[in-house]
């Protein structure tokens, strides 16, 4: 697997087509290797810190961990994305996960290659209809390389770098410029292939964004919003099949992004479910990422 | 910066209040105290138990069965992660003859789960303390919530039979 990852990356950087930068607009938030102007290649590296604030339950309450329970993970990644047509390009993902989890007395941490994933994406509405805003298909697939919670030896299952599962996702994303406000929707479907006794079965996931461009397009500020929703399981072990109730958190995110030079932008994303509801049976995260990304 | 009241803000805070935001309405659970060693008062002592099924009410009945089971705390199971574990009695009598001796062929085999998913919690120890009495040692609760127990029985007169039971664990 890692001689075809890299690859791609040596056709990646031998790439020698330097197109003009794009103008910073709303993010492509779950598809941040997605080329969305006329960049043959992207490359993108990130930093998030996510930590869980607290669970809510199935009725929607919430309670949030006292200060001797956490869950942090920071997980870095490197992306890669390069047009193999006019409208359909590839890109891969990569992640480092670092763990670390504590319950009073109990204390775990793992580090570790998290789940590679490899996605398609197709332009299937390019930004010359005027009008109609620019729409794009992407289809991704999601490795289960990375140690997951069944494969752990941890005290704390949770700090597993990996999710145990393949993942097949697709999604639209709409991205939409008006002068200097832009605006983007996303809806997003992944499944999660069942492993042993883990089987998580849909997820759905949606967000518009919108925010404002200054200094000539360099600086751009957004804000985002969106729920993300797994459906109901059924869980079978020794108590017999039970019925869990579906997933519900939503997602308000602040975002910044600069275009330091003409090909190169910075991005600082914060993303919190504590602030909308309602939620049930979730986990309740704070995220703060950063991330470089460079077009050729 | 002071936060002043602008008819904005409340608006926002209205509607952050009417979707369930979680930030305005929420519990932060406290941390248990340190043990010292020492039973609270709410903690129930183990010489308190009966001894006598005859005078255990009938409470929770293995299905398709006339046997009533009990399953009694030593100490009030309460949220303490790996910091200790706990020990429950377990009980099990027939209704139709409380003193006739329910004969179980293998050691009945307990297990414990969590409603909310958390991590997996070690194996439960059973022994024997006599004829229809057990000792279920090595439980830990990993989050005060309710717990699901089931132990499962080998009988000779009516098999493998399972008897479930819910037990809420609170914060301290």
């Amino acid at each position: 697997m890692i001689k075809y990852f890299t690859f791609l990356w040596v056709i990646l950087l031998a790439s020698d087509k330097l197109l003009a930068g794009a103008a910073c607009c709303a993010s492509k938030g779950e598809f941040p290797t997605l080329i969305t102007d006329h960049s043959q290649s992207q490359f993108s590296l990130s930093l998030t810190g996510s930590t869980i604030i607290g669970t809510s339950d199935q009725s929607g309450k919430s309670a949030f961990f006292h200060s001797e329970k956490y869950d942090r993970s920071f997980v870095f990644n490197g992306g890669a994305a390069t047009k193999i047509s006019e409208r359909m390009q590839l890109g891969v993902g990569f992640p480092l996960v670092f763990k670390n989890s504590r319950d009073l007395n109990r204390k775990a941490s793992e580090k570790g290659i998290g789940d590679p994933s490899i996605a398609l994406g197709f332009e299937i509405i390019d930004p010359h209809y005027g009008s109609i805003p620019q729409t794009m298909a992407v289809l991704s697939l999601g490795i289960p390389a990375g140690t997951s919670p069944l494969e752990t030896d941890a005290a704390i299952s949770s700090v597993a770098p990996g999710s145990g599962h393949w993942t097949l996702q697709t999604g639209l994303i709409s991205l939409q410029s008006w002068g200097n406000w832009s605006g983007s929707a996303q809806a997003l479907a992944q499944y999660s292939f069942a492993e042993a006794r883990i089987n998580p079965g849909w997820n759905l996931a949606g967000k518009l964004r919108g925010g404002r461009s200054f200094l000539s397009q360099k600086l751009f500020f957004g804000l985002g919003v969106g729920p993300k929703w797994q459906q109901a399981q059924t869980q079978e072990d020794v108590f017999g099949k039970s019925k869990k109730g579906y997933r519900l958190a939503w997602d308000t995110g602040i975002e910044a992004s600069l275009r330091v030079i003409r090909d190169l932008s910075i991005s600082l994303a914060y993303n919190d479910q504590t602030l909308l509801g309602p939620t049930r049976r979730s986990s309740l995260s704070r995220s703060l990422g950063l991330s470089l990304q460079l077009r050729q | 910066m002071s936060f002043i009241f602008k008819p904005n803000k409340l608006w926002l805070l209205l509607v952050l209040a009417g979707c369930g935001s979680p930030i305005l309405d929420h519990q932060t659970s406290r941390k248990p105290k340190q043990s010292t060693g020492s039973k609270s008062a709410l903690n129930i002592d183990s010489t308190s138990l009966s001894n006598n099924v005859e005078n255990l009410a009938c409470d929770h009945k293995i299905e398709s069965t006339p046997l009533c089971f009990s399953l009694q705390f030593l100490e009030r199971p309460i949220y303490k992660a790996s910091e200790k574990s706990f020990q429950a009695e377990f009980r099990i009598w027939d209704s139709r003859d409380p003193k006739k001796i329910v004969e179980i062929s293998e050691l009945p085999l307990a297990h414990h789960r969590c409603e909310i998913e958390c991590c997996d919690p070690p194996k439960i120890k059973v022994k024997s303390q006599g004829a229809q009495k057990y000792l279920l040692s090595n439980i830990e609760f990993h989050i005060a919530a309710w717990f699901d127990f089931l132990i499962e029985l080998q009988t000779e007169e009516f098999g493998l039979r399972r008897a479930q039971i819910a037990v809420e664990v609170f914060d301290d």
